[in-house]
């Protein structure tokens, strides 16, 4: 299958084509509801307690390099360092990728500067530390015990280094909020982390903090494009067992032919 | 003639010093664009490159109604890869320039811990240096420079790698043992039914996987009905039914996830705080 | 430290040193137990008997330092294997640097014990750096991809490469990975010109195959250490994996003590609890 067949085609169209009828349906005033996150609830609370306690948060996006995963990360990232710039609150974010590096420190000065607290950003918080997984986990973890941090957030995609991240933060009594489409980290995150947040939750996680229409919409056609699938699923099982039970019916698994399995 | 056939000698030259030359002279003249031309220009160019990969994959390779019809975007996937490989390659240079930048400003400035920044450059020029000449010289005793054979600077090169860096690395991943025992002595509390349902199956899938957790459960038949409860049957079974209903679930969730952020980048449709920030800039 | 701090630190170190001493005293005296194959192991064993031998297989090994304990003796069972049944192959890295180079240094010592030459028996391609793009292009044109092996021939005059033009020669794509490199190569590879895979991986990332397993698009997992052993059962050659099971064995069962010892603690502690406001 080097290029797609019709049937392929049109299931992406018409997913592309909810997704964003959904994004301009949202821009139009139609409101979209979202069930309540616990873990993206829990980040103004940790950031809360940071400031109370007074010392740093921590923020690090793992081993991510410049994609969707990491340009997710960024957007949560954003609204964090808002926070930490209105309640002055230091935000030290390592950045295990040289890309997504400088793009982290201009989100943050840019975050600082849209809270009137320009002055108060401090570009040595934002650092580049190293590209090797566990050169760039000790070095955190180094970070975590010295500067005595209060919250970590954990946004991203995390590798072997997760539990290593997330066992230390524990260890320094600090608030853990993590996120990560990584499902093999998934389960370290829920041991060692405080809140967290799973599967399709961390795309959401910008839509439900900032709850700007678009993404809201977004939410709204994925979830709709994650029916579609649903469907297609029950319908190619149904087709399945058809073909299993009367095969002089049903001749082969059409559908699976046509997604480019049969 | 191949298009992107690959050049050698004086053509060669010619050709980096055109390039690097007009990608000075672009980036000289994108600098002094407006903010609002730049965003027009990202937007086009996101665009673009998106939708090479999707027309690539989208349009057909031949058509029934256009028998002229062959994806003109096909034979660009080559050079596409190798021009991607390129461009990677620069990004370990980034890195290691940006390192050498933070690290030297640390000894400059005497700042605490600064003989670990030496450390950093201790390590990283010998493995430079020791890695690319053991790439170029053979490992035989002809001399080769500085005093050394060309087999003492493999053996340099053995030391540095087998001897220092793997074991090293090695050891940093194995602390997650020890964190992943502490961790399982602190947090795995079953306080509900969930908890310890997720218990059970832990303990099965980890006797199942070792001999010691086999060997509890060889008495029972090899066959039949019973034999479903050896342990790694039973961890085969919940590997194959539970975790990979719940692992494709996840899988498809993140997949249509993954599927609407990227086409709202590839559109530019992305908001929030840091997008709006840069829209309300002048 | 202050003595409250020490104390409450004492029980981490406990943990710490027994592990630690288990796994020492294992790995020195370990037990031989016989490993007999599971199904996914067997699978992959018998998708690789089945290739035809004219067929190059690539072994993608997309590992660093750190996962070597498990993804060493995976790749030095699959390249015995390899070996021992007369089958090119082709290493190669697109994720971690340091992967061609570990595998080097192991195909090179199993090749001496094999009577295998470099450049006839198999060939290392070395790192490539671009990622998804590079493997796509990689199956349209394997010479202009690679130019190169690892020891700056061309790929073309390396006899183990005659014939080899792209997707359609290469028999299989084994992936040996401590890295989320799995789903490129079913997309890119399987998906598109239905090349067959086999996977072979960390423990923790070994529930994730499974679905590509049951759909067919991998043909076969060698899941974690255990993995390796059932596979070094199988080929008929003793290796690390096997020597490895009983310090393994010994550390899931110090694991699952230490489960049942914190619930005991946390039962023991809401009793004393409740007793107290009683």
């Amino acid at each position: 299958m080097e290029h797609a067949n019709e049937f392929q085609a049109a299931l992406f169209l018409l997913i592309g084509i909810v997704i964003v009828g959904a994004i301009l349906m949202a821009r139009r005033g139609r409101a979209f509801h979202v069930r309540r996150i616990p873990g993206l609830s829990a980040i103004d609370e940790a950031v809360g307690r940071a400031t109370e306690m007074g010392r740093p948060i921590l923020f690090t996006m793992g081993l991510s390099v410049l994609d969707i995963v990491s340009m997710q990360a960024l957007a949560i990232l954003s609204h964090i360092a808002r926070l930490a710039a209105r309640f002055g609150t230091r935000l030290i974010v390592p950045v295990a990728d040289v890309p997504l590096y400088t793009l982290t420190e201009e989100i943050c000065r840019e975050a600082f500067t849209a809270e009137g607290k320009a002055d108060a950003f401090n570009p040595q918080d934002i650092m580049f530390l190293s590209d090797q997984q566990f050169a760039y986990g000790a070095a955190v973890v180094g970070i975590m015990h010295r500067e005595r941090v209060a919250t970590c957030f954990y946004f991203g995609y995390f590798y072997a280094e997760s539990l290593l991240l997330a066992e230390s933060g524990a260890i320094a009594g600090a608030v853990q909020v993590a996120g990560t489409p990584a499902t093999t980290q998934i389960p370290f995150f829920i041991v060692a982390a405080d809140y967290v947040i799973i599967g399709d939750e961390y795309y959401a996680g910008s839509a439900y903090l900032s709850r700007e229409p678009t993404l809201l919409g977004s939410l709204f056609g994925q979830d709709i494009g994650k029916g579609i699938v649903l469907a297609l699923i029950v319908a190619g099982s149904v087709i399945a067992v058809l073909h299993q039970l009367f095969p002089h019916l049903v001749r082969s698994n059409i559908l699976a032919k046509w997604l480019g399995a049969g | 003639m191949h298009p992107f056939a690959p050049v050698h000698g004086r053509e060669l030259w010619i050709y980096i010093a055109a390039a690097t030359a007009g990608w000075i002279a672009l980036f000289a003249l994108l600098h002094r664009l407006p903010l609002r031309h730049k965003r027009a220009l990202t937007i086009a160019l996101t665009f673009i490159a998106g939708l090479f990969y999707t027309l690539e994959f989208y349009l057909p390779a031949k058509s029934h109604w256009f028998p002229w019809w062959k994806n003109p975007l096909s034979d660009l996937i080559v050079p596409m890869g190798n021009a991607m490989n390129v461009i990677f390659g620069f990004t370990l240079a980034l890195g290691l320039i940006n390192l050498a930048m933070i690290h030297g400003r640390n000894i400059a400035r005497k700042r605490p811990g600064w003989f670990n920044s030496a450390a950093f450059f201790a390590a990283m020029i010998s493995m430079i240096v020791f890695g690319l000449w053991q790439t170029y010289t053979p490992d035989t005793n002809r001399p080769a420079a500085l005093g050394l054979s060309c087999a003492q600077v493999h053996r340099v090169y053995d030391v540095l790698f087998n001897g220092l860096l793997q074991p090293l690395g090695a050891t940093v991943f194995s602390i997650l043992a020890f964190y992943m025992a502490t961790a399982a002595f602190r947090a795995f509390r079953i306080r509900a039914a969930e908890a310890a349902l997720m218990m059970a199956s832990a303990f099965i899938v980890m006797l199942g996987q070792v001999p010691v957790g086999r060997a509890l459960t060889n008495w029972l038949p090899a066959h039949g009905f019973y034999s479903q409860f050896r342990l790694e049957r039973f961890m085969g079974w919940i590997l194959n039914t539970w975790s990979m209903a719940g692992v494709r679930a996840v899988g498809f969730g993140l997949a249509v996830g993954g599927l609407s952020m990227a086409l709202r980048i590839w559109l530019s449709l992305e908001r929030g705080s840091f997008f709006e920030m840069r829209e309300s800039k002048p | 430290m202050s003595v409250a701090a020490g104390r409450s630190e004492r029980p981490r170190y406990v943990i710490y040193a027994l592990l630690w001493l288990i796994v020492i005293v294992t790995l020195i005296w370990p037990i031989p137990s016989p490993m007999k194959a599971s199904p996914p192991v067997r699978s992959l064993h018998n998708a690789i008997e089945a290739l035809p031998r004219n067929k190059l297989v690539i072994l993608s090994v997309s590992w660093d330092v750190g996962t070597r304990g498990e993804n060493g003796p995976q790749t030095a069972a699959l390249v015995q294997h390899l070996f021992k049944s007369g089958r090119r192959f082709a290493i190669f890295g697109w994720a971690y640097p340091t992967g061609p180079m570990l595998a080097e240094g192991i195909a090179q010592s199993l090749s001496r014990k094999y009577g295998k030459r470099y450049g006839t028996d198999w060939v290392n391609w070395g790192f490539k750096a671009g990622g998804i793009p590079t493997l796509q292009a990689l199956a349209k044109d394997i010479p202009r991809t690679i130019v190169e092996d690892i020891r700056h021939t061309t790929i073309t005059d390396v006899p183990a490469m005659a014939g080899v033009r792209d997707w359609h020669e290469i028999g299989m794509v084994i992936d040996i990975t401590g890295s989320a490199t799995l789903d490129a190569w079913v997309a890119f590879w399987q998906g598109v010109y239905g090349v067959p895979l086999g996977y072979a991986c960390t423990g923790v990332m070994g529930p994730e195959a499974f679905p590509y397993l049951d759909a067919g698009q991998i043909k076969g997992v060698l899941n974690a250490l255990v993995g390796a052993a059932e596979y070094e059962a199988m080929v008929g050659i003793g290796g690390q994996g096997q020597q490895r099971m009983t310090s393994q064995s010994a550390a899931h069962v110090l694991i699952i003590a230490l489960i049942i010892l914190g619930n005991v603690l946390m039962v023991r502690d809401r009793r004393r609890k409740a007793g107290d406001r009683g």
